[in-house]
């Protein structure tokens, strides 16, 4: 056998040599870096990329603050819009956009998605006006045909140092991390779609920059770094999908957002399991675990169950890889629609069907109550199946101010507030409307029924109102 | 001049003389009380022979009747070793003439009331046993210890002077002692009369005398302990020691997450000045529930009299359940108790049950060619990951590391509800279709599903070629 393979090796070159040379004048498997194409594509594609200096709204110590951070992004209309990374630019309370050109100027978050780790910003166009600024916008390419080994550069403001490109290869054109479930600071990611593995060097700044290949068109946003020359962009495909989503549902008033529903499995790939299974081999997903009260759970879906199709479309995951499509295609139903589960059970084939809920994080909106010193949180359906609470209603709080009431009466990050004087608290906004009420009237002593743990308790907050 | 100079300088030598030997007995004395105690204070042995080794533990005994029952600290036999692995029980005499003369021991039990345990030698003996009176500590009184040093010191006995600085309230009373301060964790406390008054009994302390830190293997001797645990706090265990035909059976009232009632929410609620708790939650069929308690309910009274103070309210559920400990399964018990601001106390009569059964007692199955050891669940168990009461299966309580179990992704406290397609009941079950499904298929790889956090998992685990 190693002999064989040795000569393979051997006569390999001489094959490829002549295999090359008639390919590569004619019909390349690839647009390849050639220096003409590198120099090319720098000078189409640096003009559309733009540094991003970023306020991120965080709560700590109880207040509402900020955190600054550097990332980068890309222009791809000629609108002013800009996409990069959620964690780059979502929850931004501040944004300032540095061109080509070296010119800065204001952005505003528009819409993000923290399931995808995309964002898209809009740039002040009054001030480009105002200020006479020209940019380029980047064009948006295709992800879907990319292949191993394929030349790619990577463009981005790393460390906030100036316009950088680098180059490598495609590594992995299907990059998953099953079975971590990835975050950004508690936010779910990367569930619905595999990344871009490249050996372009990215480093922290370069997140949100295109990935571009050697035709000059944006084929992915880089998005994390990993080991030695081991990084990840999120595929183009998938990022139109979101922008368009984002700009239908963006207005003055809101955030553009991306809707997906969720029946409440979480899948398992099939993976060695076939013959335990009895199942043919490709056909089929592991139903691992069903969610409390979920569309699923009321539908009467059991864990190990073989999960073969919905709405009549196959669900067939064999491996890590082909879990993201599978996931993809459950959240792009839409919401509140009937769907039908196909399942083996044992020796036994059913038809279960149940209708879609919105798909909601376990992060739910947060908000700071400073008389009283602490930041709580929406208790969302996520949150409260994580945490294994009765139910989604009350607010959890956050984070507390030091020497404020709130930390003086020893509340803790965690703890669920259910009842406020006595009023049951469905969610934050009846619980701001209990704050104002209660700051109105200089309440000194407010009451609260929390949850800690499996045990209910009372809580006294003493307040002190300063001479005005 | 002169006389008066000759006076004062006559004065301060007396002074400085009386400083120096300011000890509250004398060394004849000292040395009359170690030479009676130190034969009462023997080491206890025992090994703990687990799935996967084999750990032998020493700690502190002080001998408590003259047939050879030998009370030691509890901390010495965790609730995590189950009762099934603790083995090889021995005590150790010291000799100043060479090795400790070993004599064969059966472990009693324990006394979660007091936080002792107890171990008799399997032949009586002529021992003499040291018997403790129950005084009140006042501040400044001298107090002395005897204590053992560690198995590398041939468990030589050593005495220690200090002075009450203060007595500390709690779930388990303190005396604080300062000056030289007390021996070392298990040692017998005396008076200057020489009668026992407690027991060295501080936290976070390590109990055992065979197993040092070898960067600190005097601590006990460079920062002494600094607590005693009063005589009154434990002479119930002497008077009434577990054996293993009657081991202590604890009352249960069934309720849980206690909180100590703050001025604040006091006030709030119009309860004064008086020592309140607020109950959590009452668990589901307990003697708490079926009697009407509420979560939320707060208790002020128990059978007509306040609750006992502590230094502080975090305190008083620890206080509170030391006092229903002593009491026994079946007993009455009245609660005064609180619903809501504003309303009259109302009296509720609870008959409490027995606890149900901790995890040392749970029967363990281990399978050695997987590496993988699960036990029965408890009622505990259950609670703590709110899983149905009558919830049925069994719990992984231990893994072989780089074992087939743990490469194949199955953890601690995964609690397992189906082997291949068969459901899982109780431990015997297990262990039964288990070892039914190796022997017809030994090398197929078994599929387990198991109840983790808050969803459900497929575990996979393949056996080794």
């Amino acid at each position: 056998m190693l002999a064989t393979a040795f000569c393979i090796l051997a006569t390999a070159p001489v094959f490829a040599h002549s295999v090359s040379s008639a390919e590569s004048s004619e019909n390349p498997p690839f647009p390849p870096a050639t220096p003409q194409a590198v120099v090319d594509v720098t000078s189409k594609i640096f003009p559309a990329v733009v540094r991003l200096d970023v306020a991120q709204e965080i709560y700590v110590d109880g207040k509402r603050s900020v955190q600054r951070g550097i990332g980068s992004g890309v222009i791809f209309d000629n609108d002013g819009r800009i996409l990069t990374n959620f964690h780059v630019a979502g929850r931004a309370a501040e944004i300032y956009v540095t061109l080509f050109s070296k010119e800065r100027i204001h952005g505003k978050l528009i819409g993000d998605d923290h399931w995808t780790d995309l964002a898209v910003v809009q740039m002040d166009m009054d001030e480009v006006k105002q200020k006479n600024i020209s940019f380029k916008h980047g064009e948006l390419g295709e992800s879907n045909h990319l292949i191993p080994g394929q030349d790619v550069m990577a463009v981005g403001t790393p460390f906030g140092l100036a316009r950088t490109m680098t180059l490598g290869v495609v590594s992995n054109n299907e990059r998953t991390f099953y079975p971590e479930h990835m975050s950004i600071d508690e936010y779910e990611t990367g569930d619905f779609s595999n990344w871009i593995q490249m050996d372009t060097p990215i480093n922290p700044g370069n997140s949100g920059g295109p990935l571009v290949d050697m035709t000059g068109k944006v084929i992915g946003i880089n998005t994390r770094g990993g080991g030695q020359n081991l990084n990840f962009a999120i595929p183009i495909d998938l990022a139109k999908e979101v922008i368009s989503k984002i700009l239908a549902t963006a207005n003055d008033k809101t955030k553009g957002h991306v809707d997906r529903s969720d029946v409440g499995i979480e899948l398992k790939p099939m993976q060695d399991l076939e013959t335990f299974f009895a199942v043919d081999i490709d056909k089929g997903v592991l139903v691992n675990s069903v969610d409390r009260k979920s569309p699923a759970a009321k539908a009467g879906v059991l864990p190990q169950d073989i999960l073969l199709e919905v709405n009549g479309r196959p669900t067939n995951c064999r491996f890590p890889e082909e879990l993201a499509p599978v996931r993809k295609m459950i959240s792009d139903l839409p919401i509140g629609s009937e769907v039908t589960f196909k399942l083996k059970r044992g020796k036994d084939s059913l038809q279960l069907s149940g209708k879609t809920e919105k798909l909601q994080g376990a992060v739910g909106e947060e908000k700071e109550f400073k008389t009283w010193g602490l930041s709580v949180r929406e208790v969302t359906r996520a949150y409260a199946n994580r945490a294994q609470l009765d139910d989604s209603t009350g607010v959890v709080v956050t984070t507390l101010s030091p020497g404020y009431p709130a930390a003086k009466a020893e509340l803790q990050p965690g703890d669920v507030v259910h009842a406020v004087n006595g009023k049951n608290i469905e969610d934050l906004e009846a619980f701001s409307k209990i704050y104002d009420d209660a700051v109105d009237k200089k309440q000194k002593a407010v009451l609260l029924q929390i949850q800690r743990g499996r045990g209910r308790q009372s809580v006294v907050l003493k307040i002190t109102y300063g001479e005005e | 001049m002169q006389l008066i100079r000759i006076f004062t300088v006559a004065l301060l030598m007396l002074a400085t003389l009386s400083v120096r030997s300011a000890s509250a007995i004398t060394p004849d004395d000292a040395q009359k009380l170690y030479d009676r105690v130190t034969p009462s204070l023997v080491a206890v042995q025992y090994v703990w022979q687990n799935e996967l080794n084999r750990v032998e533990l020493t700690g502190a005994g002080i001998v408590v009747s003259d047939d050879g029952l030998v009370m030691a600290p509890m901390i010495l036999f965790p609730m995590q070793f189950p009762d099934s692995q603790l083995k090889e029980f021995k005590i150790l005499v010291p000799r100043e003439d060479g090795e400790p003369t070993e004599y064969e021991a059966v472990f009693q039990g324990r006394d979660p009331r007091t936080d002792m345990a107890f171990v008799k030698t399997k032949e009586p003996q002529h021992w003499r046993a040291l018997t403790f009176a129950e005084t009140d500590s006042k501040v400044g009184q001298s107090v002395f210890s005897v204590g053992m040093l560690p198995k590398n010191a041939n468990y030589k006995t050593y005495f220690v002077e200090g002075q009450v600085g203060a007595t500390l309230r709690g779930e388990t009373p303190q005396v604080l002692v300062m000056g030289g301060g007390l021996a070392a964790l298990g040692s017998p406390v005396f008076d200057t009369e020489g009668q026992a008054i407690g027991i060295v009994l501080p936290e976070n302390q390590n109990p055992l005398l065979n197993e040092v830190n070898p960067r600190d293997p005097l601590a006990a001797i460079n920062r002494p302990p600094k607590l005693f645990v009063p005589s009154k706090f434990f002479q119930i265990s002497i008077k009434d020691p577990p054996t293993p035909e009657h081991p202590v059976k604890l009352p249960w009232l069934g309720v849980a997450e206690m909180t100590g009632v703050n001025k604040d929410v006091a006030e709030v609620y119009g309860l004064g000045n008086q020592p309140a708790i607020q109950i959590g939650d009452v668990v589901p069929n307990a003697p708490a529930e079926k009697a009407g308690l509420k979560p939320s309910d707060i208790i002020v009274k128990v059978n007509d009299k306040p609750l006992e103070r502590g230094d502080e309210p975090a305190e008083l559920p620890g206080i509170l359940s030391r006092r229903l400990m002593r009491l026994k399964p079946g007993d009455n018990v009245t609660l005064t108790v609180l619903r809501d601001k504003d309303q009259p106390l109302k009296n509720i009569a609870v008959t409490l049950d027995e606890q149900p059964m901790q995890m040392n007692l749970a029967k363990r199955y281990y399978a050695d060619d997987l590496g993988f050891g699960v036990r029965e669940l408890v009622f505990s168990d259950r609670y703590t990951m709110k899983l149905p009461l009558d919830q049925k299966g069994v719990i992984v309580a231990l893994l072989k590391p780089q074992g087939s179990a743990q490469s194949g992704g199955l953890h601690n406290a995964d609690v397992i509800t189906k082997l291949n397609s068969e459901s899982v009941t109780d431990v015997g079950q297990f262990e039964k279709s288990y070892k039914a499904v190796r022997k017809e298929k030994p090398t197929d790889a078994i599929v387990l599903q198991v109840h983790r956090g808050d969803g459900e998992n497929t575990i996979r685990i393949e056996p080794p070629r």
